[in-house]
């Protein structure tokens, strides 16, 4: 930016204030909270309260004596516009609000004292945020305005957390299959080396442990790498259709045999914000399930991979409006208590209708590192499954707008 | 004359605006105390935990305050139509925002008296369980907030996730008894919390059902869709 029309911003901001200092403001303010806007009042909200908000290059808020939005910049409605509600009726965010509404004017300048909180908030995805606040001189009562300003500590935060959860999934985690390689080389050692028929078998278990080991310490990294990402949403758009032919080269090679079929349905059109790795993963997944689990040696296994706008009668689960993309099976399917917790991290289905289980286990993580993916994404996983008819893992991503013209980028 | 008038009506509006303010300060309170237990189960840190029920007596005060400046506004205000609604509900929400409370400090309390760690795996579900009903609550505050009766009717629908959650992990709690008998104290302790995080769910619907009430006017059916219930594959 030009720095003269930097200092001209600067100069509308500052009349912006002068001018709020020095009316009576007795304009009626209607509360403004997020993309829905209540409709008690139907007056306007003054236009310089916006026009300070917006002139302020970083995340900022005015708030009014009750805790009230009276303006919120675009950088703090794209980066929050979930979690502004929550942010703000977080008793720390109300702490500082009292504070800052009663700090008396200091001695030389006149502004009141500013003052700050750290909120943390644990849904919809972790995110660590610090407020600054200082209520704008000149204001009183109930006419006070409160200019906030928000910081985002998330990935400070979310660097600890990571380190501390994978420190306690590995050790509980690797626990087992070291316990089993341990034992094995124990048995070793003691065994009559004559014998050497239980040798092979004794090294294909503990090789298998390993692979497992190896595997788990992988999906443990991974999934702390998108945990690291989780608070930044994918900017880039995604096309439907590229995105599945890229998963069909990876999976086609598996669907060679005649014991199983995948089809693929998708609609035209469909584009995505979304990071293509992680999808590719994350499709990945769930049809690495789908051939995991099909048992029965005689029916082959049919995989549909589908893509199409979402519609108002679909699951309020799986979201309304955006783009559903499911990956549906006819295998042996899941009993129902099971679903809501197959996304948690290391729980395994052990009473499958089949008895399948043990051997091919997989890492317990496949289906969290999906969540996690869609948490970056502001996606949602519903699944659906009738035991001995299939399983439907349904997702749901909001949809990419058209690439705005004209209007600032953000 | 006119003046007056105005006065009057703005002084309406600031009383209807202070008491979705002590609405949220409650909410902002239970999900933060809810907050607090998490920390406490994922951390194994009872005294995080134990900080949740410190901040019982401020949520009932708030629920006296809603009480009292409903009351307040029914009476000497004759409030119409959507006003009405929003003010005769609030009186019901602050009370289920009390009950939520008041468990809250039950399993914070619960959790400090464990004698023993919670096992890891117990650990990890209890944890996803208390996400799910944060998360339920935050979603019914953020449709009470914006007036989004579509988002507080999905909630509704979406609680019988919590109570498959209670379900699948009072079996899993059982388990361990019947395998494990000194674990037993333990695994009480843990049903206890299970069954408290499933009310503060059964009082999120109730909530949802007031938001419905009060954007539309209009009450949803007495029975609400439930873990138990089959669950056909709707086929996209």
């Amino acid at each position: 930016m030009h720095p003269s029309s930097l200092l001209l911003d600067l100069v509308a901001a500052s009349s912006a204030i002068l001018a709020l200092a020095g009316w009576g403001m007795v304009w009626r303010l209607s509360r403004h909270t997020g993309p829905v806007q209540s409709s008690t009042t139907t007056e306007t909200r003054p236009d310089d309260i916006t026009r300070l908000a917006d002139t302020i290059p970083g995340m900022a808020l005015i708030l009014g004596p009750m805790g009230q939005v009276l303006a919120c910049n675009a950088e703090a409605q794209a980066r929050y516009g979930d979690s502004l509600n929550a942010l703000l009726r977080h008793p720390n965010t109300r702490d500082a609000l009292n504070t800052a509404l009663n700090a008396p004017p200091a001695a030389g300048t006149g502004l009141p004292a500013a003052c700050s909180a750290t909120i943390t908030l644990d849904v919809p995805i972790r995110r660590s945020i610090r407020l600054s606040m200082r209520r704008l001189a000149g204001a009183s009562g109930r006419d006070s305005l409160v200019l906030t300003l928000l910081n985002d500590r998330s990935t400070i935060r979310a660097v600890d957390r990571m380190r501390a959860d994978f420190v306690v999934h590995a050790s509980h985690e690797l626990r087992t299959p070291l316990a089993s390689l341990s034992g094995f080389i124990d048995l070793l050692r003691t065994d009559d080396p004559a014998e050497s028929s239980s040798r092979t078998l004794y090294l294909d278990i503990m090789d298998q442990q390993a692979t497992r080991m190896q595997r788990l310490i992988d999906r443990l990294l991974y999934l702390s790498q998108l945990e690291l990402n989780t608070h930044q949403r994918p900017r880039d758009r995604l096309d439907v259709e590229e995105l599945f032919a890229r998963i069909l080269g990876e999976v086609t090679p598996r669907f060679r045999d005649a014991s199983r079929q995948l089809d693929v349905r998708q609609e035209e059109g469909l584009t995505l914000l979304a990071n293509e790795d992680e999808l590719v993963q994350l499709f990945l997944n769930l049809i690495e399930n789908a051939i995991r689990h099909a048992t029965r040696p005689d029916h082959p296994l049919h995989v549909r991979l589908q893509a199409r706008r979402a519609t108002p009668d679909d699951h309020p689960a799986a979201g309304t409006a955006g783009i559903l993309l499911s990956v549906e099976d006819d295998g042996p399917g899941i009993e129902a208590h099971h679903l809501p917790r197959l996304t948690e991290r290391f729980y395994r289905v052990t009473d499958r209708p089949d008895g399948s289980s043990g051997a091919d286990q997989g890492t317990g993580l496949g289906l969290a590192i999906a969540r996690q993916i869609l948490d970056r994404h502001g996606g949602r996983l519903h699944i659906e499954s009738t035991p001995g008819r299939g399983t439907a893992c349904l997702i749901w991503l909001p949809a990419a707008l058209p690439p705005p013209a004209g209007m600032q980028g953000n | 004359m006119v003046r007056q008038r105005q006065h009057i009506v703005q002084r309406y509006e600031d009383e209807l605006l202070h008491l979705r303010s002590l609405m949220e300060q409650m909410g902002g309170l239970v999900e933060h105390q809810l907050s607090l237990i998490l920390a406490g189960i994922t951390g194994n840190d009872a005294r995080t935990a134990l900080q949740a029920a410190h901040q019982d007596d401020t949520v009932d005060a708030l629920e006296h305050e809603v009480e009292t400046l409903a009351i307040r506004l029914l009476a000497l205000r004759g409030p119409m139509a959507a006003d009405l609604r929003e003010i005769v509900a609030c009186i019901p929400m602050a009370g289920a925002l009390e009950r939520m409370g008041d468990y809250a400090s039950s399993i914070a309390r619960r959790l400090s008296e464990m004698e023993q760690p919670i096992p890891h795996a117990a650990r990890l579900a209890l944890g996803e369980m208390g996400r799910l009903v944060l998360d339920h609550l935050r979603r019914v505050m953020d449709a009470l907030e914006r007036k989004d009766a579509s988002a507080a009717r999905a909630i509704w629908e979406a609680d019988q996730l919590v109570d498959q959650y209670c379900e699948t992990m009072t079996a899993d709690s059982l388990e361990q008894m019947t395998l494990h008998p000194h674990t037993i104290r333990l695994h009480i302790a843990l049903l206890f919390v299970i069954r408290n995080l499933e009310r503060i769910g059964d009082h999120t619907t109730n909530m949802a059902e007031r938001v419905v009430f009060m954007v539309t006017g209009a009450m949803l059916p007495p029975s609400r869709p439930h873990g138990h219930a089959g669950q056909e594959p709707r086929r996209p």
